[in-house]
């Protein structure tokens, strides 16, 4: 008996010790806010492209990211285990602030803009992720959540559920906002069953390694704001009906149209490759 | 005729036959002062009665601290002497923007199965308080993102420190967000109409429920009018539950407002329902509110768009409106997700005139004069 208890304790004591060597490396992803490849911030933001009389001011951006993997250099998918002490992240999910409520924000103080935790090797060619919170939190009660789920301006507060994208611009004198959530709930609020629009769009940025130095992923405007609105009688605000213009380039924008790559998140060293799923 | 009168007592009287609990409720005893035929209404598990709550939350309700720049309260569009509700189209935010529906009656809230003019995901007060706090478009509280600033400012208050201290005895922290919110959700559910001369008819008080009154009431629960179909029921609205009701039914209705298309499109400003189920069916539905006080809560319909009680009654004398001018252009009377009970009536001149009559009996002034109600920030006159 002793014998057998032995022979199968080694592999055992052999994996645990291995894992033990093989310690997660910490990581850091970047993201940075551009518009036509120049940075964004609540006091510098430039004018628009399409009609360079009007300027465009940044009010707020802020989104929610979960389920963050890593490609290794074999080819295998990994979660990125979030570090979970800070207040920006939980263990599945994550809030990037690029607003500071200064200047021509209106927002909160903090801002975060990368992304920090461990990954089980030390190298990784490719990044994946799903904008917004995933469905098992999505339908909490934002004021008496945990960070960074207790942000009450990030929630969808008649929709029962989070805004996973908050995007608001002044374009000229026009007011321009972009609210993304799972839309066409079902069940009560707190209490949310089901959403036939869950509106989580899946990215993937191949060529995303960590080799190249901390490069940051990218999340360019170009494509939300260049949006011609000059002839549209349609609503500047989106809050999830897919029947309004904004609306729709928003969506696109962001990757939720199963026929158009996403045109928001890429890594500055290839274009970001769509994954054709609404999930 | 008169047997949907003596109809309507039965089943009044036979709701309260058949009642396993008597109008002292809860727990805690807590008291809610209501006639023996009329049940006492649901309470969230986690949001108990109780006096001193019913006491924060009547002074939460209309504090102004509760707004981001210290302008607006919830009673600052629901005043006590309409209903509850505050006499305009659109109400004002705290930056001057006018909401897109007409605030709402607070008239026996707590019977209510959603909140809001058409969401049936807010199944509580606890939910719908959120809306006005939080809600950015338009805002109307503003406190989205800066609550904390508005806890700060209450705290500070001595009174408060005493309110929050016997309401909430246990808690070391109790000034919160949530418990906020719970106080103000309990006192709301003390907004109870139930003195109306309507009630002191069926109760065989004396009072000046006339011949005219009672044959409004009469062509009110007639198959006639079809009123009751949707405003029924003690509360005179079929999305109304209490203590003893079972399987809740969602019910919304199109009456037939607008139909700018020709299709049954609503003004993509507030499509009902439909903004938050976006299927075509729902298109223009939202919820029948109870008829108590409805006298005192114009301008009428989800938008505030008519005017008058006299208005109303037209609506449905026409079977919808009829825009011949404008951007809402249409026959409301064609929509085709119309109610199949908004078919258009015809009434004499005296049978309007007697549902007008039944419609004003059932303005309870004890209610919009009840001082355990009123804005206990101001010092009353005389």
């Amino acid at each position: 008996m002793p014998t057998t208890i032995t022979r199968l304790s080694t592999p055992i004591i052999a994996a645990i010790v291995l894992s033990a060597c093989s310690k997660p490396s910490p990581v850091t992803i970047p993201f940075t806010l551009t518009y036509h490849d120049q940075p964004v911030t609540c006091s510098k933001f430039g004018t628009s492209s399409t009609n360079t009389d009007n300027t465009i001011k940044l009010k707020d951006f802020r989104l929610y990211l979960h389920q963050i993997e890593l490609q290794d250099t074999s080819g295998d998918w990994s979660a990125l285990t979030l570090d979970s002490t800070s207040p920006w992240q939980n263990n599945n999910t994550a809030l990037l602030d690029f607003e500071n409520n200064d200047a021509d924000c209106q927002g909160t103080p903090g801002t975060n803009t990368a992304l920090t935790g461990t990954f089980s090797s030390e190298n990784f060619q490719a990044i994946r992720f799903v904008v917004g919170v995933p469905f098992e939190l999505n339908h909490q009660n934002p004021l008496i959540a945990s960070a960074p789920l207790n942000e009450s301006s990030m929630h969808w507060h008649w929709q029962g559920g989070y805004k996973f994208v908050r995007a608001e611009f002044i374009v000229g004198e026009q007011s321009r906002r972009l609210h993304i959530g799972s839309t066409q709930c079902k069940g009560e609020i707190n209490a949310i069953s089901h959403c036939e629009k869950p509106n989580r769009a899946q990215v993937e940025l191949a060529n995303y390694s960590n080799i190249n130095n901390n490069a940051p992923v990218n999340i360019a405007l170009d494509k939300l704001l260049d949006f011609n609105l000059a002839d549209s009688k349609s609503k500047l605000t989106c809050m999830g009906h897919s029947d309004n213009p904004w609306c729709l380039n928003g969506l696109d924008w962001i990757g939720l149209n199963d026929s158009k790559p996403q045109m928001a998140f890429s890594t500055g060293i290839s274009a970001g490759i769509k994954v054709n799923k609404n999930q | 005729m008169k047997r949907f009168l003596f109809l309507l007592i039965g089943l009044t009287v036979g709701m309260v036959l058949f009642s396993p609990y008597i109008w002292i409720d809860d727990k805690n005893g807590f008291d809610w002062q209501l006639p023996k035929d009329v049940p006492p209404p649901t309470v969230p598990a986690n949001n108990p009665m109780s006096a001193a709550k019913v006491e924060l939350g009547r002074h939460l309700f209309y504090d102004k601290r509760l707004s981001a720049n210290n302008t607006v309260s919830c009673g600052s569009c629901h005043h006590q002497s309409k209903g509850f509700t505050d006499g305009e189209k659109g109400s004002t935010g705290l930056f001057g923007d006018i909401t897109p529906r007409n605030a709402m009656s607070l008239t026996n809230v707590a019977y209510n199965q959603n909140f809001t003019w058409a969401n049936p995901l807010s199944t509580q007060l606890e939910h719908q308080a959120r809306f006005p706090l939080f809600g950015e478009t338009p805002a109307e509280m503003g406190l989205s993102g800066i609550e904390h600033k508005s806890i700060e400012q209450l705290q500070a208050d001595s009174k408060y420190q005493t309110l929050f201290k016997q309401t909430y005895p246990l808690q070391k922290a109790p000034f919160t967000m949530t418990n906020i919110i719970a106080a103000i959700a309990a006192f709301e559910r003390t907004l109870l109409s139930f003195n109306s001369p309507y009630d002191k008819y069926l109760r065989g008080e004396n009072n000046d429920f006339g011949e005219s009154e009672k044959r409004g009431l009469t062509l009110f629960f007639s198959e006639q009018t079809e009123c009751f179909h949707c405003h029924g029921g003690f509360n005179f609205s079929d999305s109304s539950v209490h203590k003893n009701s079972t399987s809740p039914v969602n019910r919304f209705h199109n009456n037939g407002l607008y139909n700018i298309d020709g299709r049954g499109a609503y003004p993509k400003s507030d499509r009902g329902l439909y903004n938050l189920t976006s299927n075509k069916d729902d298109m223009g539905k939202f919820k029948a509110p109870t008829l108590r006080n409805i006298a005192v809560t114009g301008p009428f319909m989800h938008d505030g768009s008519i005017a008058t009680l006299e208005g109303v009654l037209d609506h449905y004398i026409n079977g919808g409106t009829n825009i011949r001018e404008g951007k809402n252009k249409g026959f409301g009377s064609a929509n085709p997700f119309k109610s199949e009970f908004v078919p258009g009536l015809e009434l004499t001149v005296q049978e309007r005139n007697d549902l007008l009559s039944f419609l004003h009996s059932l303005t309870d002034q004890t209610f919009l004069n009840n001082p355990d109600l009123s804005d206990p920030w101001v010092t009353p006159e005389s």
